[in-house]
C-alpha cells in the first residue's frame, strides 16, 4: 500500500490525482471529488434536473469513477473529462427514463430561475436563448450543454467528441447546425 | 449577439452551485461507504442512525452497492489454481483481501469446494475469411479441441457457422450448468457465456452453443490465448453473473430440448439445498418456469 501524498487540489491535475488514487491515495480522491462536484452538479442543473436530484447524480458520477479502482479499468493518463461526462450523460438519460419526461423538453429556464433574475439585464433574451435551445435536437441540444466555446459548459471539441461517441469533424457540422438553429429560432422571436 | 448571450448564460450558470461541499462533518467518505459495501456488517449504530437522515449518505451508500463491480466466478477459479495474472492478483488483494468483501469471501469458500477443475484449451486457429469460408468444401473445420477430465468441448466452423459444443459422459455433470470464456493473457473473459450440458446422442450430455464468427474474428481472435471451460457451482456466481446466466437461456420456440434442459438444472438446483442468494433464486425461480 502506497502511503498518503498530500495533494493541492488547485495546482495538482486530474491525472496526477487519478495515479494518487489508483496507489492508494484517498486524499487524492477527496481532491478530486471536491474539484468535479459543482462542475457535475452544474451539468446536471444545465440539463433541466432539480437541485437534489442534481446532486444524486454528480455524486453517482463519482462513485462510478471511483469503483473502476476494482479493476483499474481507467487509463490515469487520459484527461478525465470525457469519461466523467459520457458516465454523466448516461446517468442523465437513466433519470429521464426514470422521470418519464420527453428529452426535447427540459425546462432549463424553471431550472435555473433566470426568467426571474431581477439582475439580468438580457433576462429576456436570455430566456428566449433557453427556449430555442430547449427546442433543439437532442444531439444539439447536448452539444449546446457541453461546449465551452458556443456552448453552456467547459468541454472543448476533442472532449465533446468522445462523451457523444462521434469524430471531432461531426461535432464541428454538429456545432455548425446548432448556431444556424439557434439564430433561425431567434430570429422567429424578432431578433435581428 | 447570440455568443455574447451564451458568454452571459455560461458565467451565470457557473455561479449556480450544490448547497454545499461534497461532504459535511460526520458524513461517510468514499472509502467508507465503499468498505461498507463490501461488508455491512461493518456499519456502526451511529453510522446507522446518519444513513436515515442524510440523503446525500445514502446516495452515496447505494450507489456503492449497485455499482461495486465482484470477482467473477473465473478469477474464483484461477485464484484457486494459482493462475492469477499480476492485473487480477492486484484485484483479488484490493477486493478480496484488504476490502474485506464478505460476499466474495463466501463466494471463494464455495468455490474452492469444486471437485471439478477447469479444462483449459489452446488459442483456436484464426477465422477464414468469410468469402473463403463460403467457397470451401462443406466439411465442418475444427478450430480447437480439448479433452479433460470430464469434460470435452470443440469450436467448430461449419461454412459461415460458428459454435462451441460442450459434451460430457460424467454423470455427475448431466443437465449442469457449465461456463465458458474466451480469455487474454490477464485472463481478461473476450467472450464468455454460459450453457446447460442437457442429453444427446449415445449417452452423451451436450451443449450447442451458436458464436458469431464476425464478432469472433473482429474481437476476440487476435487476444484470445485460450479457451477455458468448467462446470459452475451455483453458489459461486456473484449476482451480476446470475443475471448473465439468466439472459444465456433459451428464448426461441425451437429449442425445446434445450429449454428442457434448463428447467431440469434450474429445478434441481432450487432443490438441492444449496446455499443461494437471493439474486440466485430469482434467476433460477424464473428459469425453473420456463414453458418448454
Amino acid at each position: 500500500m502506497v502511503e498518503e501524498r498530500d495533494c493541492e487540489p488547485s495546482r495538482v491535475s486530474d491525472e496526477a490525482l487519478m495515479a494518487a488514487f489508483y496507489e492508494g491515495s484517498e486524499t487524492a480522491f477527496q481532491a478530486l471529488s471536491e474539484q468535479w462536484w459543482p462542475r457535475l452538479f452544474g451539468y446536471f442543473r444545465r440539463r433541466g434536473v432539480g437541485a437534489e436530484d442534481a446532486e444524486d447524480l454528480a455524486l453517482q458520477t463519482l462513485v462510478k469513477l471511483y469503483v473502476t479502482r476494482e479493476r483499474r479499468k481507467f487509463d490515469v493518463n487520459l484527461p478525465l473529462a470525457p469519461f466523467l461526462f459520457t458516465v454523466a450523460y448516461r446517468l442523465y438519460q437513466g433519470w429521464l427514463r426514470d422521470q418519464e419526461r420527453n428529452p426535447a423538453g427540459v425546462p432549463l429556464v424553471e431550472a435555473l430561475d433566470l426568467a426571474s433574475a431581477p439582475e439580468d439585464r438580457h433576462t429576456g433574451l436570455s430566456a428566449d436563448v433557453l427556449h430555442c435551445i430547449e427546442r433543439l435536437p437532442e444531439a444539439e441540444q447536448l452539444y449546446v450543454q457541453l461546449c465551452a466555446r458556443h456552448g453552456l459548459g467547459d468541454l472543448s471539441h476533442n472532449e465533446i467528441a468522445v462523451v457523444m461517441e462521434k469524430w471531432p469533424a461531426q461535432i464541428t457540422q454538429i456545432s455548425k447546425r446548432t448556431q444556424a438553429l439557434l439564430r433561425q429560432c431567434l430570429e422567429k422571436k424578432g431578433y435581428r | 449577439m447570440l455568443e455574447g448571450v451564451l458568454r452571459a448564460l455560461r458565467a451565470r450558470l457557473g455561479e449556480v452551485g450544490p448547497s454545499g461541499p461534497v461532504f459535511a462533518d460526520g458524513c461517510l467518505t468514499f472509502g467508507r461507504a465503499r468498505a461498507l459495501a463490501l461488508d455491512p456488517e461493518r456499519m456502526t449504530a451511529q453510522e446507522q442512525s446518519h444513513l436515515e437522515t442524510c440523503r446525500r449518505c445514502l446516495t452515496l451508500l447505494t450507489s456503492f452497492l449497485r455499482d461495486l463491480p465482484h470477482l467473477p466466478y473465473w478469477v474464483l477459479l484461477r485464484k484457486r489454481l494459482n493462475l492469477l495474472s499480476p492485473q487480477e492478483q492486484r484485484w483479488v488483494e484490493y477486493h478480496l483481501v484488504s476490502g474485506g468483501c464478505r460476499k466474495c469471501r463466501n463466494r471463494d469458500e464455495r468455490v474452492a469446494g469444486s471437485p471439478n477443475f477447469p479444462l483449459l484449451l489452446p488459442a483456436p486457429r484464426q477465422l477464414p475469411h468469410p468469402a473463403e469460408a463460403r467457397a470451401a468444401v462443406p466439411e465442418p473445420e475444427v478450430l480447437v479441441r480439448g479433452k479433460g477430465e470430464n469434460l470435452e468441448a470443440e469450436l467448430v466452423l461449419d461454412r459461415d457457422q460458428l459454435s462451441l459444443e460442450i459434451r460430457t459422459r460424467a454423470e455427475a455433470l448431466h443437465y449442469t450448468l457449465v461456463t465458458y470464456a474466451f480469455q487474454d493473457a490477464t485472463g481478461e473473459a473476450l467472450l464468455d457465456g454460459y450453457a446447460v450440458l442437457g442429453p444427446d446422442v449415445d449417452g452423451w450430455f451436450s451443449a450447442e452453443i451458436p458464436l458469431n464468427p464476425r464478432q469472433f474474428r473482429e474481437e476476440v481472435f487476435k487476444m484470445c490465448r485460450h479457451l477455458a471451460l468448467a462446470a459452475v457451482l451455483p453458489g459461486g456466481l456473484s449476482d451480476e453473473e446470475w443475471r448473465a446466466v439468466e439472459a444465456a437461456a433459451p428464448t426461441q420456440a425451437g429449442e425445446l430440448q434445450t429449454r428442457s434442459a434448463w428447467q431440469v438444472w434450474a429445478s434441481r438446483t432450487l432443490l438441492s439445498g444449496a446455499s443461494l442468494s437471493e439474486a440466485a433464486i430469482r434467476a433460477l425461480s424464473h428459469l425453473a418456469d420456463i414453458r418448454a
